[in-house]
């Protein structure tokens, strides 16, 4: 009992033991930027493109490797502004003055049918001696 | 001789009142007119002074026509200026058969002038009516117009609401606003100005209708620019 015990102790020790090595050189990696992967960001302007070293700079100071990715440009749903719609009370008013506007046409024809007959009669009143 | 020199003159004078230019021919031997040449020169001066009087009878009842025909005009407007129009015709119809009956130049020289003075038909009634007319529906235009204005400015606020850009309809409606005010200030009475002159006050001042004409000229002017600004409204809206 006490042996079989013992085995599983064992054995959940040496599990985490071998956990534990390799999160630490997962992490001691993407500290050093060895090996990271970069996402291109999304809707970022098509013309602008996002810098990966690649590698990283190395203790032994050798130049990073540099790769240049192109954004995607950004999707068209995501641009396009959303339609303002004309609310039905706007539509509504606009048609009733549209009515009364092009009445108003109408009696300004007739002004302008006033005006030119003002005129008229000033001209005929020197035209005969008035 | 004296009565034979102040005929013609009396004559002439009517004539030049009516603008038709006359000359009485002096006889060849004497250089006074004779009997024959008296007659001749009353009997014409007769027919110039009734077709001028023919002319304004015309004249008259177009301008009435026209006061029938006018679809803005205030009722009591329209009959005013109609019975006016009517006196004068029915003045001159009384003054053409006098002047028909007319025996000496003085009577026919005086009822000539008459035709102009006492009537003005052209100086006078005729502007006169078309301003009743024009002032009349200018009015109406202003009428019609404003009661537009707070539809317009709730459709503008609905429309903002809604998330539509409203800035170039409110500045029109500031505009259409400012406009009508104006034109209500230059119509407002200005039938009524006109309405009840008579030929005697025009014939002691002849620009007494100047101000109304220029007041139907301007309010004019801004009845089209207010429906410039509608038109701007109701498209900047309907975008």
């Amino acid at each position: 009992m006490n042996a079989t015990l013992h085995h599983h102790r064992t054995a959940s020790i040496s599990r985490r033991l071998l956990v534990v090595p390799a999160a630490a050189v997962f992490l001691l990696a993407t500290a050093c930027g060895g090996n990271g992967t970069k996402t291109a960001t999304t809707n970022a302007p098509a013309t602008v493109a996002s810098t990966t070293t690649v590698g990283g700079a190395s203790a032994t100071g050798a130049t990073p490797e540099v790769s240049t990715t192109v954004a995607k440009a950004p999707t068209t749903a995501a641009t396009k502004a959303t339609p303002v719609t004309t609310p039905p009370a706007v539509v509504a008013a606009v048609k009733a003055v549209d009515v009364i506007a092009s009445d108003v046409d109408k009696v300004l024809i007739d002004v302008d049918k006033a005006l030119a007959e003002v005129d008229k009669a000033l001209s005929d009143a020197v035209a005969n001696g008035d | 001789m004296k009565n034979a020199r102040r005929i013609t003159s009396l004559v002439a004078a009517g004539a030049l009142t009516l603008g038709m230019g006359t000359t009485v021919l002096p006889s060849a031997a004497s250089g006074a007119p004779t009997t024959t040449e008296r007659t001749r020169d009353l009997v014409g001066e007769k027919a110039r002074c009734t077709a001028a009087i023919e002319v304004r009878l015309t004249t008259l009842t177009r301008l009435n026509g026209s006061l029938a025909a006018a679809k803005s005009i205030t009722a009591g407007h329209k009959s005013t200026q109609t019975a006016s129009n009517t006196a004068a015709a029915s003045g001159l119809g009384a003054l053409k058969t006098k002047i028909a009956a007319d025996t000496d130049a003085a009577t026919l020289g005086a009822d000539c002038r008459l035709i102009v003075e006492g009537y003005r038909v052209f100086a006078l009634r005729a502007p006169q009516t078309h301003l009743v007319i024009a002032g009349d529906t200018e009015a109406s235009a202003v009428a019609k117009l404003s009661d537009v204005v707070p539809r317009l400015a709730d459709a503008i606020d609905k429309a903002g609401a809604a998330g539509k850009v409203v800035t170039v309809a409110q500045a029109a409606l500031t505009d259409l606003t400012a406009k009508l005010a104006d034109a209500a200030t230059k119509t407002n009475g200005l039938a009524d100005s006109v309405i009840g002159f008579a030929p005697a006050d025009y014939n002691a001042d002849h620009t007494l209708l100047d101000g109304a004409r220029a007041n139907v000229r301007i309010a004019a002017a801004d009845l089209k620019a207010a429906r410039a600004d509608i038109k701007t409204i109701t498209t900047t809206l309907k975008d």
